[in-house]
């Protein structure tokens, strides 16, 4: 067993398991608000020249996310076992939430389309697609501090004790 | 703890084996639901007026665009793929491609559209249309205004009397809407979205900015039957 519990995670068979539906089902819905992936009239995966930045960003974010949540899952159980007492788990879990709703921002101009929603929300969300990059290079940067968090709470500090040792030595 | 792991590593797999299940069978029901809808008043509705059209009339497939010309992502299509997709389909006779607008980033967008077929009415649509999008900028960033649309007009030696009385009198206003409306009835939720409407009726849907193969793919299946 290493110090690291990112390295730990990934050793062990059933959280690599369960990394792959994470990694799969994120980066389809990704690739699909990022309208590089089309489900009709035919299964299309076509990434134009221009779209190459936001595909390298989307495959960073997916493949981060995914090794955030499974961490922090797998820190959730040992805690739950008694294994542990980080609560890092918990919180690489909200980082992933809150970096993966990020492109949740690309829903607001499609609603605004469909005319569910008012003009306001309709032009924040126009606003809000053209800072697409920003937005995701923010969420990576998220989940990189997530990542690092997550990999140092697995390290045990042993704290010596502050010993007088001017005692110790006149005994 | 070998013992003690078992269960959790299957209840793992389970969960896993049942998550893809779910993805699997939704993507299913969606292709079904969505991928090709039979002869309907809306293929009517589609093909109804006299929109502007690129192509033969003879043109057994209609490829009917909806579109805003301050959309980035239709600005995007028509860069890398239209070109392509009017050599391929509408240039061979294949398919014909009809314009409609679908106005949702503001106001300058309704202009735009405006002097588009206020430029049509002199014979000039296609060429406006390509110059609009040529000239796109940031979304309500001033690139469509009144006085910028009146210098593309410009730009193409048109009549700028007949052009100023048609794009200033509101006369497109009702085509504008009457397009809106159809957009929100076909069920239009971004742009650009494309139905082609095959020779029996039948309708093919492509939502999103796809390549043209996906296109040539969607002509060959509506015209074999």
């Amino acid at each position: 067993m290493s110090a690291s519990p990112v390295v730990d995670t990934f050793r062990d068979a059933k959280y690599t398991l369960l990394a792959m539906p994470i990694i799969v089902a994120y980066g389809m819905i990704l690739l699909f608000f990022d309208q590089f992936l089309f489900f009709t009239p035919y299964f299309t995966l076509y990434v134009p020249p221009s779209g190459v930045e936001n595909l390298a960003l989307d495959i960073l974010l997916t493949a981060l996310t995914g090794l955030v949540l499974t961490v922090s899952i797998r820190q959730l159980v040992l805690q739950r076992g008694g294994r542990g007492t980080s609560r890092v788990g918990a919180v690489g879990i909200i980082a992933a939430v809150i970096a993966g709703a990020c492109p949740c921002y690309y829903l607001l101009p499609l609603l605004a389309v469909a005319g569910a929603v008012g003009g306001a929300l309709g032009a924040v969300g126009i606003l809000l697609n053209a800072f697409q990059v920003p937005i995701k290079v923010a969420a990576v940067l998220l989940l990189l501090v997530s990542t690092y968090k997550l990999n140092k709470s697995g390290v045990c500090k042993i704290r010596t004790p502050v010993r007088n040792v001017s005692k110790t030595q006149n005994l | 703890m070998a013992h003690a792991d078992k269960p959790n590593r299957k209840k793992t797999i389970a969960f896993g084996v049942v998550l893809l299940a779910v993805m699997f069978v939704a993507y299913g029901g969606w292709r079904l639901g969505q991928s090709s809808s039979p002869a309907s008043s809306l293929a009517s509705a589609l093909l109804a007026g006299s929109p502007p059209t690129l192509g033969s009339t003879n043109a057994s497939v209609t490829i009917v665009e909806f579109g805003d010309y301050q959309c980035p992502t239709c600005e995007g299509w028509y860069n890398t793929q239209e070109a392509f997709l009017v050599q391929s389909l509408v240039d061979t006779g294949k398919a014909k491609l009809v314009w409609r607008d679908f106005d949702f980033y503001g106001p300058d967008s309704v202009l735009a559209s405006e002097a588009a077929y206020a430029a049509g009415d002199q014979g000039m649509f296609w060429r406006f249309h390509d110059l609009l999008f040529q000239n796109q900028r940031t979304p309500n960033g001033g690139w469509a205004s009144r006085q910028n649309l009146i210098k593309f007009a410009q730009q193409l030696g048109l009549n700028m009397t007949e052009f100023n009385q048609d794009f200033n009198g509101g006369k497109y206003d009702p085509l504008i809407d009457t397009n809106h409306s159809l957009g929100v009835q076909a069920g239009v939720t971004q742009t650009p979205t494309f139905f082609l409407v095959g020779p029996n009726g039948k309708i093919v849907t492509i939502a999103g900015p796809q390549p043209e193969s996906v296109f040539e793919q969607a002509v060959a299946q509506l015209t074999s039957g």
